[in-house]
C-alpha cells in the first residue's frame, strides 16, 4: 500500500470517477451503473448524501445541511462543482475533493473532519453497494471502496 | 420583560395546518423522528347527526409555571430571560421524556435520532428579529394570532373544549369562543 | 472507517501543509469542480407563484445559496391575501424531493410491469427528444394522429399549439376535464367562466357538497370565514360533517347523490312563490320568455318529493329556498366542474345551481358568481400567429364527440377512456405521452393500467417516479413550479385585474425541463412550420415570455415584469348587464334551447346517481381530498406526508358495532369494481350508511420513498363508464362519476 501522497490522491480520484461517471465502454456495465446509481425508480445505492439518507430514513431532502457543508467546504479551497444545478454531496464529489485534500496536503486535522463530516457515511453506501452489485466491475469496485474508506 | 403568546379562535381554522408546516421549515424540524412542534388537532364531540368538531393548533405555550422545568432533572429546560420563553438545552438533554410525562399538552417531544426533547422555541430568532413566529405569520384566515401577552392575556377566555385546565400551569395561549354573528 | 489515508499520516506524519487553492493536480479533478465564483451569503426574498393548485397564491421565497430556505405569503396577493396553505408553506418538499426524477431515461427491457427490472439507461435530452419525435412520425404517417394520445396536468399553450399543429385528437387534459361539466353550462346559462365568489358580500350560501374549506384553497376558506364574520348564513348539504359543515350555519346530512333532487325542489319553491330577484330575471334572463314551461318543469319536484329522495325534511328544503332567495345575497357556487358532488347526475345539478344564481338574481353581481376581471395574457398564438392547423380528424377513443357539447369545448373524459382503449378501439392508440399525471387519476386504476398495456410506446413526463413512469419507456423529468418563470393572472377572486409573476427561484435541478421546453423541441422535429418564426429562428420561451409581458402591459420585457413581482389595475366593478349565451337578446338563459336542440335537457331533470344501495353491495363509496394534499401529487412530500402518511375506511360506530369491527382492524371493501383493504377508522362524521376513503394513496411505486406501497386507492372501488352509460344517464356534460360507487366491507378477523 501506498503512502505518497500524490499517488494516494490518484487513487481516491479513480474511485471518485467510478462513481462520478458510468462505463463507456461496455453496455452491461453501464447498465448497472445506471441501475445501481441513478435509476429514476429508486436506485439501490443512490451516490448523493442526502437521497442515500433518505432511503436509510433520514435527511430526506435534496439540498439540505450536507449540500451546504460540502459546498463551503469546496469553496474554502476555492473550487465549486462545475454542474451547480446538482448537490454537491455526490460520493464522487465528495471523494475527488478529499483526494485532492491528500494530494495537496492538507492539514491531518482538516483531512480528518471532512472525514467526519463527509465520508462517515460512505460504510453505509458501500455495504448497500456490496449487496446490489452484480457485474463483475462493480463487485470490484465495492470490493476497493471497502478497502480504502 | 416583554412575554409573549398566542390568540387561538377556532372557528376560523379550516385545518389547513400552514401553521404546521411553516414551523417545520422555518425551524428546520428533522422530518420522520416523531418531531412535530405543532400541529392540529381536530377533536370529535357528539354522535351522527349531532356530531361536532373542533380543531385546535397547538405546541408548547410556553407556561408561566411549567412542570417540564420542574421535572427535568438535568436542568435542561429553562426559562429564557430576554422573553419569558421556556427552552430545552439541547446539550443538557437526556433524553429521560420526563418532560413529556408531565406537560399537559404533549409539547416536549423525542427525537428517535437524537435520542432527545424538542419543542416549540416560539421562533426566538424571529421574534428577536422583529417580526412573527412562523406559525401565525402563515395561518391564512387569522385563526392562529401572536402578540404581546399583556395585550393577549386580556383577550378571550383561558379555555376551550379539550384543552387541559390552565389554571395548572398558566398557559400563553387564549382562545376566542363566540359564535360567528347571526344564525 | 479504516482509511488508507490514516495509514499514511501515521507512517509519514504530514501535516501542517497550507491550505491549497491551486487547481488540482489530480486526473479529471477539473471535469467536476471548477473555481469558485463569488457567492453572496445573504438571504433574498423572491417574489413567485405557488403551483400545488390552480389559484396559484402569491408567495416569497427566502433563498440563500440558491437553495429555498423558506417559503411564505406574498403580501397585496388576491388568491392568498398574503398567506400559504399548509401545502404551499411545504413547496421545498416538492422541490427537493430525494425522489426526483433527474435525468432522461430510457428503458432496455421491453417487458413491463412492477416486478420487471426496467434497465433504466440515461439518455440525453437530444435522444430522448428524437426517440420520441421519431415514434410519433411513424404512428402519424402509419395509422393517423388518432393513434396518439395525450394525457397532461398543465396545458400551456405551447402543447396546445403542438397539439394543434400535429391535429391530435385524443388528448385528456386535468385542467380540460376539471372545468368541462361548469364550463358546458356556464357557456349556455350566464356566457362564460363565472366561477370567481363575492363571499365576503354574500348573505346566504349555499352549498351542494363542495367541501370548499377542508380543501384548505385559501381563496375560497377566507371567504367562507369572512362570509360568516359579515354574518351570512352559510347552508352545506353534505353526507359527512367536514371543516365546511363544522364553519356553516347550518349542515344537512344528505343522502349521497340526491344534491340534484334539493337542489330542483328549491327552484320549484322560489317559482312557484314567486321568490326570484324579479327585477334582475325580468331584465337579464330568459325566465319571461320560457315561464309556463319552466313553471310547469319543476312542479313535480315538490319538497315533499326531494325529501323522499334525500333524507332532508321537505320544510327544511322550502325553508332554505325561501330564506337563500330573501336574502338579497345569495350565492350557490360550483366548483370549477362538478363540486365535491361529483355525480353521474351532475350536469344537471351544475344547471340547477346555476338557475339558483339567476333566479337570486346574482349572477355577476355583488355577493354572487362573477366573471373574472383578470388580465388578458396573450398565448403564444396571438404572440406569433401559427399557420392554418390541420382539421382534427379521426376517433376519439374517449367517445366525448358523442356528446356535442363536450365536443364544442374540445376536452377529454378520463371515467371512458379504458372503456374506448380495451373494447370501443382495441389497438388504435399505439402511443400515449403522459405528463404530470398518474394512473391514481382515473376511475378503476386497474383499467388504465391494462389500457395502457395495449400501448406499443409510452412517454412519461413528471417529476418524481409515479405508478406511470413505471410504465414508461421513456422518462424526461420535469422541473417545478418554483424552477420555472411565468405569466400569471389572479382569475379566482379577480374584481379588478391583478397579474403576479412566477419567477424561477433556482435554475432547474439535475437535467430537468418544462414541459413547453419539451413542445418546442417536439415540434421543431414534428411540425417545423409552426415553431419557426417569420426571421427564421425557432420560437424561443424566453422572447416568448418578454412579448407576453410586454403586450399585456406589465413591463417592458419579463425582467422588468419580474422586478415588480405584481401588477395590478384596481377599478370599480362594473356589473354585466349582456350575457352571451347565445340567447338573441344577450340574456341569462333557464331555459337552454341549444341543449334541446341537440337531444339533451333544456332544463334539468333528476336523474338518480348512477349506483344505488342494493343487496351486494348495501352501503354508499365516498372519497374525498384531504386539505394537507393535493390530490394524488403529495403524498410523496415528506413534509406532508408526516402529518398524513395513509389513508383509511372511514365508517361510523354504528356501522362497526353492527359488523364487530374495531378500530384500527383491517376491512375489506368491494364493490363491482373491484376491492382494497384498509385499516378501519370509526367516526361519528359519516352516514351509518356509507364508508369514506382519502383519495391520493395507495402509490404502488415502491421506488416513491415516502408514499409508495402506503393506503390504497379509491379509485379501484369506482367503476369506470362507457361512452353509452354517459348516454343512458343524460350526462349530456361529461361530469365525472367519481361519487357514484356502492360497496360493501368484511372486516378480516
Amino acid at each position: 500500500m501506498t503512502s505518497d501522497p500524490q499517488e494516494l490522491g490518484q487513487l481516491y480520484s479513480g474511485l471518485a470517477h467510478s462513481l462520478l461517471e458510468a462505463p463507456a465502454d461496455d453496455p452491461a456495465a453501464e447498465r448497472e451503473y445506471y441501475r445501481l446509481f441513478l435509476s429514476p425508480e429508486g436506485a439501490p445505492c443512490p451516490p448523493w448524501q442526502s437521497v442515500f439518507m433518505a432511503a436509510e430514513g433520514e435527511t430526506p431532502r435534496l439540498m439540505g445541511p450536507a449540500h451546504h457543508s460540502a459546498l463551503a467546504w469546496y469553496r474554502r479551497y476555492g473550487f465549486e462543482p462545475a454542474l451547480e444545478t446538482e448537490p454537491a454531496d455526490h460520493l464522487g464529489l465528495l471523494l475527488l475533493f478529499y483526494a485532492h485534500l491528500l494530494a495537496a496536503e492538507a492539514p491531518e486535522a482538516e483531512q480528518a473532519l471532512f472525514e467526519v463530516q463527509h465520508l462517515a457515511w460512505a460504510p453505509r453506501f458501500i455495504e448497500r453497494l456490496e449487496r446490489n452489485a452484480v457485474h463483475p466491475r462493480f463487485v470490484a469496485l465495492a470490493a476497493e471502496l471497502a478497502l480504502h474508506l | 420583560m416583554e412575554t409573549y403568546g398566542w390568540l387561538l379562535d377556532q372557528k376560523r381554522c379550516v385545518e389547513c395546518r400552514a401553521c404546521e408546516t411553516a414551523c417545520k421549515q422555518w425551524n428546520h424540524v428533522e422530518i420522520g423522528v416523531g418531531v412535530r412542534y405543532r400541529q392540529v388537532r381536530v377533536y370529535e364531540m357528539g354522535v351522527f347527526p349531532q356530531v361536532r368538531m373542533q380543531a385546535q393548533s397547538g405546541s408548547c405555550h410556553h407556561c408561566e409555571n411549567a412542570y417540564c422545568m420542574k421535572v427535568c432533572p438535568v436542568k435542561a429546560i429553562s426559562r429564557s430571560a430576554a422573553d419569558g420563553t421556556v427552552q430545552i438545552d439541547q446539550s443538557k438533554c437526556v433524553g429521560c421524556q420526563q418532560c413529556y410525562a408531565f406537560c399537559p399538552y404533549a409539547a416536549p417531544q423525542f427525537n428517535q435520532r437524537t435520542r432527545k426533547m424538542e419543542k416549540c422555541t416560539m421562533c426566538t430568532d424571529r421574534v428577536a428579529a422583529g417580526i412573527q413566529p412562523a406559525c401565525a405569520t402563515l395561518c391564512p384566515t387569522g385563526a392562529l394570532q401572536w402578540g404581546p401577552w399583556s395585550t393577549i392575556s386580556q383577550m378571550g377566555s383561558a379555555t376551550t373544549d379539550n384543552f387541559a385546565n390552565p389554571k395548572q400551569t398558566t398557559p400563553h395561549i387564549r382562545f376566542v369562543n363566540e359564535p360567528y354573528p347571526g344564525k | 472507517m479504516a482509511l488508507t489515508r490514516r495509514n499514511l499520516l501515521k507512517s509519514t506524519g504530514a501535516a501542517g501543509a497550507a491550505l491549497l487553492t491551486a487547481p488540482g493536480a489530480l486526473k479529471g479533478f477539473d471535469e467536476h469542480f471548477r473555481p469558485a465564483s463569488a457567492v453572496s451569503a445573504a438571504a433574498t426574498k423572491i417574489t413567485t407563484c405557488c403551483g400545488v393548485c390552480s389559484p396559484a397564491c402569491g408567495l416569497q421565497a427566502t433563498v440563500q445559496d440558491g437553495v429555498v430556505q423558506f417559503i411564505e405569503g406574498l403580501p397585496g396577493d388576491a388568491h392568498g391575501e398574503g398567506h400559504l396553505c399548509g401545502k404551499g408553506a411545504a413547496g421545498a418538499g416538492f422541490l427537493y424531493d430525494p425522489d426526483r426524477l433527474k435525468y432522461p431515461m430510457k428503458r432496455t427491457n421491453p417487458n413491463k410491469g412492477f416486478e420487471e427490472d426496467p434497465g433504466w439507461m440515461r439518455i440525453s435530452w437530444q435522444e430522448a427528444l428524437d426517440t420520441i419525435a421519431g415514434k410519433m412520425k411513424g404512428y402519424v404517417d402509419a395509422y393517423g394522429a388518432e393513434s396518439l394520445l395525450f394525457i397532461t396536468l398543465p396545458s400551456p399553450d405551447l402543447w396546445a399549439r403542438f397539439i394543434n399543429a400535429m391535429g391530435i385528437v385524443n388528448r385528456v387534459d386535468h385542467i380540460d376535464v376539471c372545468f368541462q361539466t361548469d364550463r358546458v353550462i356556464q357557456k349556455y346559462t350566464t356566457g362564460g367562466k363565472t366561477w370567481c365568489n363575492d363571499f365576503e358580500n354574500s348573505k346566504y350560501i349555499l352549498l351542494f357538497g363542495w367541501d370548499l374549506v377542508t380543501k384548505a384553497k385559501i381563496v375560497y376558506a377566507n371567504g367562507v370565514v369572512k362570509a360568516r364574520s359579515n354574518g351570512a348564513k352559510v347552508v352545506h348539504f353534505s353526507p359527512t360533517y367536514t371543516a365546511t359543515s363544522r364553519m356553516s350555519s347550518e349542515w344537512q346530512n344528505i343522502k349521497p347523490g340526491t344534491d340534484l333532487a334539493v337542489a330542483l325542489a328549491m327552484i320549484n319553491v322560489i317559482v312557484s312563490e314567486n321568490l326570484y330577484n324579479k327585477e334582475f330575471v325580468d331584465a337579464y334572463s330568459n325566465f319571461g320568455q320560457y315561464e309556463s314551461q319552466i313553471r310547469a318543469h319543476f312542479a313535480e319536484y315538490t319538497p315533499a318529493w326531494a325529501e323522499r329522495e334525500s333524507g332532508v325534511p321537505a320544510a327544511d328544503i322550502a325553508r332554505i329556498a325561501r330564506e337563500f332567495a330573501q336574502s338579497g345575497g345569495g350565492i350557490a357556487p360550483a366548483h370549477k366542474k362538478t363540486l365535491c358532488a361529483n355525480y353521474m347526475n351532475a350536469s344537471q345539478l351544475v344547471h340547477a345551481i346555476s338557475i339558483l344564481n339567476i333566479l337570486a338574481g346574482t349572477v355577476d353581481r355583488p355577493g354572487g358568481r362573477y366573471f373574472a376581471r383578470a388580465l388578458a395574457i396573450p398565448g403564444v398564438d396571438a404572440v406569433y400567429p401559427p399557420p392554418a392547423y390541420p382539421a382534427k380528424k379521426g376517433v376519439r377513443v374517449d367517445g366525448r364527440d358523442k356528446l356535442p357539447f363536450v365536443q364544442e369545448t374540445d376536452t377529454g373524459l378520463f371515467s371512458t377512456l379504458a372503456d374506448g382503449m380495451l373494447n370501443k378501439y382495441p389497438g388504435q392508440i399505439k402511443m400515449a405521452f403522459w405528463n404530470a399525471y398518474t394512473i391514481l387519476g382515473f376511475p378503476n386504476p386497474p383499467r388504465i393500467e391494462q389500457a395502457m398495456k395495449s400501448v406499443e410506446f409510452m412517454v412519461a413526463m413528471d417529476f418524481i417516479p409515479t405508478d406511470t413512469v413505471s410504465m414508461a419507456d421513456i422518462v424526461l423529468p420535469s422541473a417545478m413550479y418554483l424552477e420555472t418563470n411565468d405569466i400569471v393572472a389572479r382569475d379566482y377572486q379577480a374584481k379588478y385585474a391583478q397579474t403576479v409573476a412566477r419567477t424561477a427561484v433556482a435554475a432547474p435541478i439535475f437535467e430537468t425541463k418544462t414541459a413547453g421546453y419539451v413542445a418546442i423541441e417536439l415540434g421543431k422535429r414534428l411540425c417545423p412550420d409552426y415553431f419557426k418564426l417569420a426571421d427564421g429562428s425557432w420560437i424561443n420561451p424566453n422572447t416568448l415570455l418578454d412579448e407576453k409581458a410586454k403586450r399585456a402591459g406589465l413591463g417592458v420585457d419579463f425582467n422588468q415584469f419580474k422586478a415588480k413581482g405584481m401588477v395590478e389595475a384596481p377599478a370599480p366593478f362594473v356589473p354585466r348587464t349582456s350575457f352571451a349565451t347565445g340567447d338573441a337578446n344577450n340574456k341569462c338563459q333557464v331555459y337552454v334551447p341549444q341543449f334541446a336542440a341537440k337531444g339533451a335537457e333544456a332544463l334539468p331533470k333528476w336523474h338518480p346517481k348512477r349506483d344505488l344501495p342494493s343487496e351486494q353491495y348495501p352501503l354508499y363509496f365516498l372519497t374525498f381530498i384531504p386539505g394537507i394534499h393535493k390530490r394524488n401529487t403529495s403524498e410523496n412530500n415528506r413534509i406532508l406526508n408526516e402529518i398524513m402518511p395513509s389513508n383509511a375506511v372511514i365508517l361510523n360506530p354504528a356501522l362497526a358495532k353492527t359488523m364487530s369491527i374495531q378500530e384500527g382492524q383491517a376491512v375489506v371493501i368491494r364493490s363491482r369494481a373491484g376491492q382494497i383493504e384498509l385499516p378501519a377508522h370509526l367516526s361519528e362524521i359519516i352516514r351509518p350508511d356509507a364508508v369514506m376513503v382519502a383519495h391520493g394513496f395507495g402509490h404502488r411505486s415502491r421506488y416513491l420513498g415516502a408514499a409508495g406501497g402506503k393506503g390504497a386507492r379509491d379509485g379501484d372501488i369506482i367503476a369506470d363508464a362507457s361512452i353509452d352509460d354517459f348516454l343512458a344517464a343524460g350526462n349530456y356534460a361529461g361530469a365525472s362519476c367519481i361519487m357514484d360507487a356502492v360497496c360493501n366491507i368484511t372486516p378480516i378477523a
